[in-house]
């Protein structure tokens, strides 16, 4: 009973990540100037009712790369699973270089 | 009571879910006035007899269809996953006409930072399995000319 018990608030404690999608634009000659973004959103009981924290990705690049262009953009969007169920993080980063 | 919010939670799961995003390159050239634009379609949202009219008018106009062709080469890089949220009813074609909302929207064809997103989500308009296009409209700058009255 102890050992199910233990096996069972290990499975529940175990936290892991998975990544959900990955997309890549084509790649610049000149990658001088890396820059980047993140967005995150914390879910608790898996209640969950908005996806407009995608938005800031872009006000984001382009904040870094004013007057210029954001190319080679990597997105990746992964999920942390803190505590099955309780709570999970979904993190989205987008990784690009700024060419003028 | 844990039981009862488990049950609540597994209800609710289904509210808002982000199943892939993507960005496109992002230009924030100044010689252009950015216009941002917001796309939602469902697998029940779309409305095909608008998207017919935009495509006719875009057969009776040479540049408009060059301009289209433009858009449709963007989106043609966003690759959606073979299988996200619930099946739908209406196949998996409700999204094939993404490019005549995107023209609409933008007819110069100049579209810069594009997001794709697929989602499970619920807005006042449409609702269910949704692609969502985010993206900014490059137009040119007009002079502004002083009027005198």
């Amino acid at each position: 009973m102890k050992l199910f018990a233990l096996l069972l608030s290990l499975t529940l404690m175990a936290s892991c990540a998975h990544v959900r999608s990955v997309s890549q634009t084509s790649i610049p000659t000149n990658k001088s100037k890396p820059v980047s973004a993140k967005v995150k959103n914390n879910v608790i009981f898996l209640f969950n009712f908005s996806t407009t924290y995608l938005n800031d990705l872009t006000s984001q690049l382009q904040k870094s790369c004013p007057d210029a262009r954001v190319e080679g953009i990597l997105t990746k969007d992964v999920v942390i699973t803190y505590f099955p169920i309780i709570f999970y993080q979904e993190e989205i980063t987008a990784e690009g270089f700024c060419v003028k | 009571m844990i039981l009862k919010l488990l049950s609540i939670a597994f209800f609710f799961q289904g509210c808002a879910y982000v199943h892939h995003t993507q960005m496109g390159d992002v230009s924030t050239s100044t010689k252009f006035v950015s216009v941002p634009f917001e796309i939602l379609v469902s697998e029940t949202g779309f409305n095909i007899q608008e998207a017919g009219q935009i495509g006719k008018a875009v057969i009776q106009d040479r540049q408009a269809g060059e301009n289209i062709a433009g858009v449709a080469a963007i989106i043609s890089l966003f690759q959606m996953g073979p299988s996200t949220g619930n099946p739908v009813w209406s196949g998996d074609t409700y999204a094939d006409r993404i490019f005549y909302a995107v023209y609409k929207e933008c007819p110069s064809g100049q579209v810069t930072a594009l997001q794709s997103t697929r989602e499970t989500s619920k807005y006042p308009v449409v609702s269910g399995e949704i692609v969502k296009i985010r993206g900014i409209c490059l137009k040119a700058r007009t002079k502004t000319v002083g009027k005198t009255i």
